[in-house]
């Protein structure tokens, strides 16, 4: 129980602060507008009728091409199949068009996604989709938090991939905002995601992830996926190094593969965050008074051979045959 | 077999293997013709039985591209009775002249010359979504025929019934960069024989294969079913220099040729239910089982005995290594060893690891509660990994200890337990503020244990007497009689391993890590918005590395020293033979016992207890506690600019290695610009130190990138992209090291200190102990440009370039006693620290006729070491550099 001595306060005050809130707070009762728009100018009128839905059908009387050019054949066509009128095609995500054809098309739909922040856009969204596993995280994500709307990425009606709706494929999606991987992956030592062997999304959950703050400091930010059993996701193809290992290197288990890797590319072999591997090795087995790193025995004489550490510790990664990862 | 002769033959194997999965898709491709043509019968009979069918559009077979005569128009596809199909082909020829280093082009790009099925796609959905099977199909790939990279991806659906999705991936993964593993073998050894490939040398080919089933995927309840396959395997290289065990000191560091074969196969099987409002419950039991077969022998043999015996002297030849004069007859092909010296005959290792690792997930995710949008996550794992049939086995000449041979057999144990829980809730207090909160739970344990057997053979020669040429011999009372002094006995020197020797070694490692973020965010307006949090973390990690209980036989023999002989190793004596048949034996500098050494009848000592390689001082724990503070901000003034500001500052009271931080800084900028509907610029920052700055690391890092991008299209016919980063690495630490002989003309930071006094844990005599301030600093230009022109309508023509420019320094530990004082030009090439890596290109697509399009296209891949990767004073690696040429025709037909 000492575990939670000291945080464990403030975690219980926050959580009971929230849930005092929660149970507390007798907030006014907010339209759908008021959500979406994120002001108090968007709150409908009292004396506003209440739109209803009309139906697809309807629609289409107006936007028969949007309907057979950029609906039809995307994946969202499905949502006519659903029971319930408000999840149903057009209205499934603009909301109920009663009023805007009693305008003529003057009033707008309920939910403009062109006049929506980029928060009320993906909580639309997530209305049906934040029930998918990939998508579970995303309100509490990094892009989300960060202004990045869900139709950023995906083009509900002129999407040309029809699975997923991206705007553009990976990696150029990716690259259109993380300007700064890009080059990485230009060098020669590199994780083949230009050459289409690897996706961004087979590491990273663009809508977020709970592997996160675990794995390192920093580490929420770049929302990495977790391995099935709940490790590193590198080990997912990676798969030798997964171990278990009766004798483990043991901050590859606990620090993660960052501590020596840099993962999208390198100008150093094996993606290595120093040219050279000794220098590597030695940086943590310096022998020192908080490190359970021993330090290099006197016949790893650096002035004669041993280039590479490596050459005779080939299995650094863990091994089930030797303590010191001979083989 | 030499590393080409294993490329030509996995690459056989290759184009065997992509023609199957070529004549696989071709027959899924004619399968679903097939049936939509099937379906086309069947809803024509049924049309004529029922005149009020009339939902179904006439089906037909001419596609719309046909009728319009513009042979740059986009195919729009063929209607096929009750589904529109596109697809398309693009097939063609590489041609690839590389020159220069041929493994590092290899390594870095593998594009080889020959025919290739460039890609291929097939989309197919329902005209009225109620397809026989499916109502949505597609499949694509590429780079079959030889390309080190092949995908095919297949994507299927039929409404409310299923979701289905498959992946194959195929990568030919080819490691020839020479420079990492390489002893640097200096020009003054005799023979001075570079190691110019690669010592860790792979050609593996690593597939994968995933398949995710969702059926009723709109129903209450889901039913989701996965499976992936991996498995990579071919020939490579490895190195060992644990000849003998179980001391595993370094002796001929041996090149052995590996048969890498890992295969992992996952399942996955998992249920949502959506019974409650607004919230979904799901549940998964994922299984994963990995199966290794490896196994590993001396691929160097490159030298013989006098009797023409093939002998291994290994990699590293430097002046006294692995011996005076290794060669006695140089002219001989091969050349003939001295059979005194270190070498290996013959080296055999092997074993297949099994593991089976299950794992139960629950989920939730709920918005049951107004403005509450929680979601949470619960897994326990637990799985082994077990090795029964560990085997290593070595014959040669190792002097150090005279032994001629050993016999490693081993089993292993290995157990992972996760449990993982997380929790993340927001919520909406207003429309504008919101609060977030996320608990992660994450506590693995790995207890591991590992039973060995060891036997080692020794020789009747010692020293300068010791052959290859003999045979190993265990000890045996009746040709070693008591004194033990014979010519027959096996002869053990005082640093001679034990005869005998069986035991345990077991390990554990865990690690309980918890975390809480807390989040304030608020919308100031619809285009600003900003958040604040707090996140503390917890880490207690145990590690108890490493207890070593054995049961070791040290027998006697040895012409000088007889029966004292086998007082040695943990028997060892430092004065007179003891009285009596046993002795106690203590850790070093303490009165506590760690074991006992009997005596036996036949002389031989026995040793019970914990051996000396057992090494418990590393044992640890440690607790960690981590609070970062985090901000972040969003502003978008309009639609057409969006820019994020990201910020965490970290710092913790503890590390557990000496290069995890204490104190961390990461920014992040990401903006994106879009003036007009045709140009956009973008920009990046992101800036991440971290030190672990106490007085005996002095750590410190960082990892700046920069990057700015912009992108114009003012017509169709014309666009241009440029793009320029710049990223900036440091890394350094006082680290402590070995060297011999440098006592004096050290560069400035290197200085043999007392700071360093416990580099030699395991008490050998030691070296000049040096410390140094080491560094590593890497800079990096890159840019890259893209050019695309249509000059007419059918013609577009691409030029592009991009360009990474690397300068690096670092300190360099390898240097030659006497030879150089100037660690900065010290014996190691410069490799990756300083070079040019280029890529332009030029494609050229014309669209021929209706659908029907030649394409053409150059790549030239460009690598230019800028550092001295050949020093004076080392034997010739050769170059690294090399410039690929690669031109690529093909045609393709859409439709």
């Amino acid at each position: 129980m000492e575990l939670y001595h000291g945080w464990s306060k403030w975690a219980i005050a926050a959580t009971f602060a929230g849930a005092g809130l929660f149970a507390t707070a007798k907030l006014p009762a907010r339209t759908i507008r008021k959500v979406q728009n994120g002001s108090k100018t968007a709150t409908a009128p009292a004396a506003k009728p209440t739109p209803t839905y009309v139906g697809t059908d309807t629609c289409k009387t107006c936007h028969a091409d949007v309907f057979k050019n950029n609906f039809e054949n995307t994946p969202h066509y499905k949502t006519l199949l659903e029971k319930n009128a408000s999840m149903q095609g057009c209205e499934g995500c603009h909301g109920p068009g009663s009023l805007h054809v009693a305008s003529g098309g003057q009033t707008p739909p309920p939910y403009d996604f062109t006049k929506m922040t980029a928060q009320a856009i993906s909580q639309r969204c997530m209305v049906c989709h934040q029930s998918r596993h990939e998508n579970m995280q995303f309100l509490t994500s990094v892009h989300y938090r960060n202004g990045v709307a869900c139709t950023d990425c995906h083009s509900p009606h002129h999407s040309t991939d029809m699975v997923t709706l991206l705007i553009k494929p990976q990696p150029q999606l990716c690259y259109g905002c993380h300007k700064e991987i890009e080059p990485l992956f230009k060098m020669p030592f590199h994780h083949r995601v230009d050459e289409g062997m690897v996706r961004c999304t087979d590491c990273h959950n663009p809508h977020g992830s709970f592997a996160a703050a675990a794995l390192e400091p920093g580490g929420e930010d770049k929302q990495l996926r977790t391995g099935m059993a709940g490790n590193a996701i590198c080990v997912q193809c990676h798969v030798d190094k997964a171990g278990p290992f009766v004798f483990n290197h043991e901050p590859v288990v606990t620090d993660g593969c960052l501590d020596c890797h840099n993962p999208h590319g390198s100008p150093n072999p094996h993606l290595l965050k120093v040219a050279n591997v000794n220098q590597l090795c030695l940086q943590c087995h310096t022998v020192s008074s908080f490190s359970g790193a021993p330090g290099t025995p006197s016949f790893h004489n650096q002035a004669t051979q041993f280039q590479a550490c490596t050459l005779c510790h080939t299995q650094i990664h863990g091994s089930n045959f030797s303590p010191y990862f001979f083989k | 077999m030499n590393s080409q002769e294993v490329s030509v033959s996995i690459h056989k194997q290759e184009r065997w293997r992509a023609a199957r999965y070529l004549v696989i898709a071709f027959a899924f491709g004619g399968w679903f013709t097939g049936t939509a043509l099937a379906q086309t019968a069947v809803k024509n009979r049924a049309s004529k039985t029922n005149s009020s069918e009339t939902a179904d559009p006439p089906a037909s077979s001419s596609a719309d591209l046909s009728s319009s005569g513009d042979p740059s128009a986009a195919p729009t596809g063929t209607n096929i009775g009750n589904y529109n199909v596109q697809g398309s082909l693009n097939m063609g020829w590489r041609y690839s002249n590389i020159t220069g280093s041929q493994a590092n082009y290899d390594t870095f790009v593998n594009l080889q010359q020959g025919p290739r099925l460039l890609g291929f796609s097939l989309n197919a959905y329902s005209l009225n979504h109620k397809g026989a099977y499916f109502d949505t199909m597609s499949v694509n790939g590429f780079g079959f025929g030889g390309d080190p990279v092949d995908v095919v991806r297949l994507n299927m659906t039929k409404n409310r019934w299923y979701d289905f999705a498959a992946t194959y991936r195929r990568y030919k993964y080819f490691w020839g960069y020479n420079l990492l593993a390489n002893p640097l073998n200096p020009s003054s050894s005799n023979p001075a024989i570079p190691v110019t490939t690669a010592a860790h040398l792979m050609d593996l080919s690593h597939r994968m294969s995933d398949f995710q089933l969702k059926l009723l995927p709109q129903s209450a309840v889901h039913l989701r079913l996965g499976y992936t396959h991996s498995r990579e395997m071919g020939p490579s290289y490895t190195t060992t220099g644990a000849a003998v065990a179980p001391i595993n000191e370094p002796g001929a560091t041996a090149l052995l040729l590996q048969n890498f074969q890992t295969t992992e196969d996952n399942y996955d099987i998992g249920i949502d239910f959506a019974f409650l409002p607004r919230t979904t419950l799901s549940y998964d039991q994922f299984v994963q089982h990995y199966k290794e077969d490896l196994s590993a022998t001396d691929g160097n043999l490159n030298f013989q005995l006098p009797d023409g015996t093939p002998v291994d002297m290994g990699l590293v030849f430097y002046p006294g290594t692995p011996c005076g004069s290794p060669v006695s007859n140089g002219s001989t092909n091969p050349p003939t060893a001295n059979p005194v010296c270190q070498g290996n005959l013959t080296y055999d290792r092997g074993g297949r690891p099994r593991g089976t690792i299950p794992t139960e997930r629950f989920g939730f995710q709920s918005t049951y509660f107004r403005n509450l949008n929680m979601t949470g996550a619960i897994s326990y794992s637990s799985g082994d990994q077990v090795v029964n049939d560990l085997y290593d086995s070595w014959t040669g000449v190792d002097t150090r200890i005279n032994a001629l041979g050993t016999n490693d057999t081993a089993k292993s144990k290995a157990t992972r337990i996760i449990v993982n829980g997380d929790w993340n809730a927001i919520y909406d207090v207003t429309a504008k503020f919101r609060i977030m909160d996320s608990f992660n739970y994450n506590v693995f344990r790995i207890p591991g244990i590992y039973n060995f057997g060891v036997i080692n053979y020794f020789g009747t020669g010692s020293g300068a007497t010791l052959t290859a040429a003999e045979n190993p011999i265990l000890f045996n009372p009746t040709d070693c009689p008591a004194p033990y002094t014979a010519t027959t006995c096996p002869q053990h020197s005082s640093g001679a391993s034990a005869d005998l020797a069986n035991g345990y070694r077991s390990t554990y490692l865990g690690q309980d890590l918890r975390s809480n973020t807390f989040m304030l965010a608020y919308d100031f307006t619809r285009h600003v918005g900003a958040h604040i949090g707090y996140r503390y973390t917890k880490r207690k990690i145990t590690d108890f590395a490493a207890l070593n209980y054995t049961a070791e036989t040290y027998d006697p023999g040895s012409t000088t020293t007889g029966a004292a002989a086998a007082y040695r190793g943990d028997c060892a004596l430092s004065g007179t033979l003891p009285a009596g048949s046993t002795f106690p034996v203590y850790y070093p500098g303490t009165t506590t016992q760690r074991g006992i050494c009997t005596v036996q009848t036949n002389g031989s000592v026995v040793f019970a207890g914990v051996d000396s390689s057992s090494d418990t001082s590393h044992n640890l724990s440690a607790d960690i506690n981590g609070n970062s503070a985090l901000f972040g901000l969003w502003i978008r003034p309009m639609s057409k600019f969006r820019t994020s500001f990201d910020l965490e500052l970290f710092s913790a009271d503890q590390s557990f290695a000496r290069i995890t931080p204490r104190l961390l800084r990461h920014y992040q900028i990401n903006s994106t610009y879009i003036p007009v509907g045709w140009a956009d610029i973008t920009g990046a920052i992101d800036i991440v130190d971290s030190s672990n700055d106490v007085t005996e690391v002095q750590n410190k890092e960082h990892n700046r990138s920069y990057g700015l991008s912009t992108t114009f299209m003012p017509a169709g016919r014309f666009s241009f992209d440029l793009s320029y980063n710049y990223n900036d690495v440091y890394t350094q630490a006082f680290d402590c090291f070995a060297a011999s002989g440098a006592t004096s003309g050290l560069p400035a930071g290197f200085s043999p200190v007392p700071t360093c006094p416990l580099v030699d844990p395991d008490g050998n005599a030691s070296p000049v102990t040096i410390g140094a301030l080491a560094a590593y600093q890497s800079k990096t230009n890159f840019a890259s440009a893209d050019m695309m022109v249509k000059p007419v309508k059918q013609v577009t023509f691409t030029l592009g370039y991009s360009g990474s420019f690397v300068r690096g320094t670092t300190t360099f530990f390898n240097y030659l006693s006497g030879l150089t004082a100037n660690f900065t030009s010290a014996l190691t090439p410069w490799g990756p620290l300083r070079f040019n890596y280029q890529m332009p290109y030029v494609t050229m697509n014309w669209n021929l006729y209706r659908g029907l399009s030649y394409m053409a296209s150059w790549n030239y891949y460009g690598y230019n070491s800028r550092g001295n990767n050949n020093p004076t004073g080392l034997a010739p690696l050769g170059t690294q550099d090399f410039n690929g040429n690669n031109m690529t025709m093909s045609a393709q037909y859409s439709f």
